[in-house]
């Protein structure tokens, strides 16, 4: 297909016993932000680190823009950042971007000013690196994989030692390098980070592909499963909807009622119970956050509610 | 348009190893460290007290005489031999005692005399151009290989320390075109050190010519500028297999901290094997190891500058073994040249490249 920027066919990559990523196969299109999401250690950064030829794959293939494009060429139209930014500790910001410029042979100096000005880092351009924060050194991180204007943006968990403000304003400027024909490859253990940045996702578990899909789609593969019901007597209510037999079950939900039963059959649950003269106060169907969802699908146990891993 | 890319990347290589203080510590310390010959030659040339105190005497020899009721001491050491000094008291001496100290003084002349340097070769320490042979060929090579070891380890190793060599691979730059980049500028460094080191040796002979007391008189042999490039160019090759050595041992184990450590520790283990290996397996096959050795060759290779400017009375014998020598040692270094690049080269292209991992 002809806007697939990246796929990958049954990669693997082992590390003796260890097995990193398992058989992944996946299918990026252009113009998207996309999601790679998983707990640490499922090989989210293994991932991208064969993507980006870094680490040679044991096994399967993968190709970028295309088939025909050879490695090296296709580097020259991406813009990535892996893990921890990493640049030299001596050289301020601004040499730090000129040099990686200059080794790339892409770019002006012009180009630089304005990407630290992006960034919200022109102030500090040309302190060391070594004095720069871990939020400085991430807004530096995302300067370096814009120069060269990429088609293709890999960010490894751009936003993490961010302060809540900064993090606000890098998920709103990956939003924004998403569209117009750019695609953004964004790493993510952060659940509401990638459901509020992403159109697509991933989801990965123990190096295996566990789901793929845009996220709305996936969302709502699991809603209305259940819907959440208030009524003049609860008690009540409740035998009258497990007498159906196409109800899952009942349970008792904070004041409400939680019904497992197909959605569409939302009518029939309204009119079974004002047949008994239970009449329903308050009705919606569950929504399911991607949270749920991953924590669903890849078996985990909740726990910080905002985090896998 | 691959020797274009290597020739950018060298450039940009350069934009960044310039600003760390490293490099020019080390320039600073080779170029310091190598005016000590110098020095020691210019203060012995001047001071014979320290003179004998550091090259020695080499002996005396003495007589005394009793003339018209005086008691008459006539003494020379080597050095006085050397240089034709007889004391005032020989004169004094009766016709027979002259001849017999004479006597003394030829045999001592031929049998100890030979160790100890003439004043004039103290000389040639600090005149150009022989001075820059000998500055290059008995200091500053080896503080070079010291130092250049220690840089190239660093500048590879640093790369998996800090973590850019992810950095700067995500940017499409050719993995053995950085290698390349890296090694051939680290060369650049290591000759551009032995051309300022040779300046300021240049610099400090001309300081020595006109500081008082200074000499005006002709030195006999003060060498050939043609010697002095030879050396500068001997020198930047025998460097070559070292930043090999250590560019192969920081993509090997990935650390600056870890390959200075091995390379140093193979530079001062050699130093003490090889000649207890040459005294111990002489005449069996045990001895000739140092000859497949690095530091041997290179001192080999060194020395055989120096020898060229020193001995002129080879024989024809001793000039064809010299000469073997000297090509053996130029293809040994070019072996360990070849065998260390190619390995890492191999090694770099093959290897996972991880994140920052410190030290």
């Amino acid at each position: 297909m002809a806007d697939l920027v990246i796929q990958s066919n049954a990669l693997t990559k082992r590390y003796g016993k260890i097995t990193a990523v398992d058989d992944l196969s996946l299918e990026v299109r252009r113009g998207h932000v996309y999601g790679l999401l998983g707990p640490n250690g499922s090989g989210k950064t293994t991932t991208m680190g064969m993507l980006l030829g870094l680490v040679r794959p044991t096994s399967g293939s993968f190709s970028l823009f295309g088939s025909s494009t050879r490695l090296q060429e296709a580097l020259h139209r991406i813009g990535a950042i892996v893990e921890t930014p990493s640049f030299y500790p001596y050289l301020s910001g601004r040499r730090n971007l000129a040099y990686f410029q200059g080794v790339s042979g892409r770019g002006s100096p012009r180009e630089l000013d304005e990407l630290l000005d992006k960034v919200g880092l022109l102030q500090r351009a040309d302190s060391k690196f070594h004095t720069y924060s871990l939020g400085m050194k991430q807004r530096l991180g995302l300067a370096y994989a814009l120069l060269g204007d990429p088609e293709i943006l890999f960010l490894d968990e751009p936003t993490n030692g961010m302060d809540p403000e900064g993090t606000a304003e890098i998920r709103e400027m990956i939003r924004e390098l998403g569209t117009g024909g750019r695609t953004v490859l964004l790493s993510s253990h952060l659940l509401h980070e990638v459901e509020q940045v992403c159109d697509s996702v991933t989801i990965i578990s123990k190096g295996k592909l566990i789901a793929q899909g845009p996220v709305a789609e996936l969302v709502a593969s699991r809603r209305g499963e259940q819907v959440r019901v208030r009524t003049t007597d609860n008690d009540k209510a409740r035998q009258i909807l497990l007498a159906l037999d196409w109800v899952e079950s009942v349970t008792d939900g904070d004041g409400d009622l939680l019904v497992n039963a197909p959605i569409e059959r939302s009518w029939e649950l309204t009119a079974a119970l004002s047949r008994s003269e239970v009449y329903v106060t308050e009705m919606s169907p569950v929504r399911v956050s991607l949270e749920e969802y991953f924590l669903e699908v890849t078996g985990e146990d909740r726990d910080d509610g905002g985090e896998t891993g | 348009m691959i020797a274009l890319d290597i020739f950018r990347l060298a450039k940009w290589e350069w934009f960044k190893i310039r600003r760390r203080w490293m490099v020019w510590i080390m320039l600073g310390i080779l170029a310091v460290l190598s005016q000590f010959g110098l020095l020691c030659d210019y203060v012995q040339y001047h001071n014979e007290g320290f003179r004998q105190f550091a090259s020695g005497s080499g002996g005396s020899v003495s007589t005394t005489v009793t003339v018209d009721g005086e008691t008459v001491i006539v003494e020379m050491t080597c050095l006085d031999i050397l240089e034709d000094r007889f004391p005032p008291e020989f004169e004094q001496l009766p016709k027979a005692e002259q001849e017999n100290f004479l006597e003394d003084v030829q045999s001592l002349r031929e049998n100890a005399c030979g160790n100890v340097s003439p004043r004039d070769s103290f000389r040639r320490g600090f005149t150009l151009p022989q001075a820059i042979t000998r500055g290059i060929v008995n200091w500053s090579y080896p503080i070079a290989i010291i130092l250049i070891m220690i840089l190239s380890a660093s500048s590879m190793g640093g790369e998996y320390g800090w973590g850019t060599m992810r950095t700067v691979l995500t940017r499409g730059v050719g993995r053995w075109q950085f290698l390349a980049s890296k090694v051939i500028l680290l060369a650049g460094i290591g000759f551009g050190g032995i051309v300022i080191t040779s300046v300021v040796i240049a610099a400090a002979c001309l300081l020595a010519a006109v500081i008082p007391p200074s000499e005006t008189g002709q030195l006999a042999d003060a060498g050939r500028w043609s010697d002095a490039a030879i050396a500068i160019l001997k020198s930047a090759y025998v460097l070559v297999p070292y930043i090999a050595a250590g560019t192969f041992l920081a993509v090997l184990t990935r650390s600056s901290a870890m390959s200075i450590s091995l390379l140093m520790g193979y530079y001062v283990v050699e130093l003490i094997v090889a000649p207890t290996l040459g005294a111990v397996g002489s005449g069996n096959w045990v001895g000739s190891i140092p000859d497949f050795l690095l530091g041997s060759n290179a001192n080999e290779w060194m020395s055989a500058a120096l020898v060229d400017v020193e001995v002129s009375s080879e024989s024809v014998t001793d000039a064809q073994l010299a000469s073997n020598d000297r090509l053996r040692a130029f293809l040994v270094l070019l072996g360990y040249t070849a065998a260390f690049g190619a390995a890492a080269f191999a090694l770099f292209r093959r290897e996972d490249i991880a994140g920052a991992k410190g030290g």
